[in-house]
């Protein structure tokens, strides 16, 4: 027994090391992948109202820029208005915009999440599209009463269906975790000829989003012979560091769809 | 214990001043200063080290919780903890210090300092990057180094005017 002790004594420094590193690698294992982030989910209903706060400090000085985006984004409605009769050909699905705004968001990490401050009570659930007025933002994962947590393009879970707009050939996006402002394109093979320039929008085979909402343009592109498919380089139009507000889409028909889809599976 | 207890109360400060300023500040893209990790490092030689460790422990769980990276800044921070007495023994000259001096630069020397702060910011950097990214390549080496002398040069800046004798 006092060996015991003399033992608990001599190496106690290394005991407390040893048990809280193995705690931390626990939480590290656990919690970083995506399905079991169980925890995070947790702390968020309180770290939502944390971060409401501070953002209600910030938001007086970022006025002067939300001000403008919201003369852009009026002006752009203007010019829906006076040409709705096309709207209505392009978008055969109908869908609704909740407009939320967001309250946490980063782009320095490998996996950035978006926080924003519509939830179950508005009537958002997980799956629903996010975009903002310049392109797509991501998909919703998870919602408390107030608030959800959206898994942003700039996370390597994310994989958003897309197709070039002069080809219509349909590809998948992914982010290599490294410069915010640049994307990639995966499954889009050798043989298709692509221009420098060309935009990137959303196609609408997914019932995520509906079809022809922009995402970037094509800065670079290589053909890969091990692969068989071309390693394209996307500069995104969405600026991740300066967005304040963003809309979650809420499309009634796209579950139809997915019923319709489902009979297949059975 | 009374200088243990400062280190207490400085912890949310420190804390706050990471999480709502400098995790929203970005040089180049994707460089992001950590600068709490000068509270770990002025912390006096003889510091229990039981007490160290509980402290680092609960400073990078705090940090983890509100950045979303549970584990990393904590097994990362327990590191520096664990090393840190014997790297302030390679690079500190051991007849300037009393056992219950902060590791200042007023104390120790900039130049020691310097050399101390940054190869345990290196070592931080390293297992955070490691650990987030989940590979290692060239590209995360330079991100390794660059952050490194960018979180040096803040912690060495503020030392000055946060800490004095």
């Amino acid at each position: 027994m006092q060996n015991l002790i003399r033992f608990f004594r001599m190496y106690n420094v290394l005991i407390i090391f040893l048990l809280l590193q193995t705690y931390s690698i626990n939480l590290y294992l656990n919690n970083n992948s995506f399905q079991n982030s169980l925890f995070i989910n947790h702390v968020n209903n309180y770290k939502g109202e944390l971060y409401s706060i501070s953002n209600n400090i910030s938001e007086y000085f970022n006025l002067k820029d939300i001000n403008k985006q919201l003369l852009e984004e009026n002006n752009k409605l203007y010019n829906l208005l006076s040409s709705q009769k096309s709207i209505f050909l392009q978008n055969e699905k109908e869908t609704k915009f909740i407009s939320g705004k967001i309250v946490n968001n980063s782009v320095n990490k490998r996996d950035n999440f978006i926080t924003l401050n519509k939830g179950k009570k508005h009537g958002v659930s997980a799956g629903m599209g996010v975009i903002c007025e310049s392109g797509v933002l991501g998909i919703v994962h998870s919602t408390t009463k107030n608030y959800s947590l959206i898994i942003s393009i700039l996370n390597k879970e994310s994989a958003i269906s897309i197709s070039l707009k002069r080809q219509n050939n349909f590809g998948s996006l992914k982010w290599n975790g490294f410069n915010y402002k640049k994307a990639n394109i995966e499954s889009i093979p050798n043989h298709v000829k692509i221009q420098l320039g060309d935009t990137i929008i959303t196609n609408g085979y997914s019932t995520i989003f509906p079809a022809g909402i922009n995402i970037g343009t094509i800065e670079d592109f290589k053909k890969n012979d091990k692969t068989g498919n071309q390693d394209i380089t996307i500069n995104l139009f969405t600026d991740f560091n300066n967005i304040k507000y963003a809309y979650i889409v809420n499309s009634e028909q796209s579950k139809e769809q997915i019923n319709l889809e489902d009979l297949i599976n059975d | 214990m009374i200088k243990e207890i400062k280190y207490i109360i400085l912890l949310p400060l420190f804390l706050f001043v990471q999480i709502y300023i400098l995790n929203e500040v970005m040089f180049a893209s994707y460089i992001n200063p950590y600068l709490y990790l000068i509270i770990l490092f002025v912390m006096p030689f003889k510091t229990q080290k039981w007490f160290l460790l509980i402290y680092a422990f609960i400073l990078g769980l705090s940090v983890d919780i509100f950045s979303e990276t549970l584990g990393m800044h904590s097994s990362a921070c327990l590191i520096i903890a664990l090393l840190k007495q014997s790297i302030t023994k390679i690079t500190i000259p051991h007849n300037i210090i009393e056992e219950n001096d902060e590791l200042i630069s007023q104390k120790i020397g900039v130049k020691s300092f310097i050399l101390f702060t940054s190869i345990l910011v290196f070592i931080h950097h390293s297992i955070l990057f490691v650990l987030e990214h989940a590979s290692i390549d060239f590209r995360i080496l330079l991100k390794i180094i660059l952050s490194t002398i960018i979180s040096s040069i803040i912690i060495t800046i503020c030392q000055f005017f946060f800490f004095r004798v």
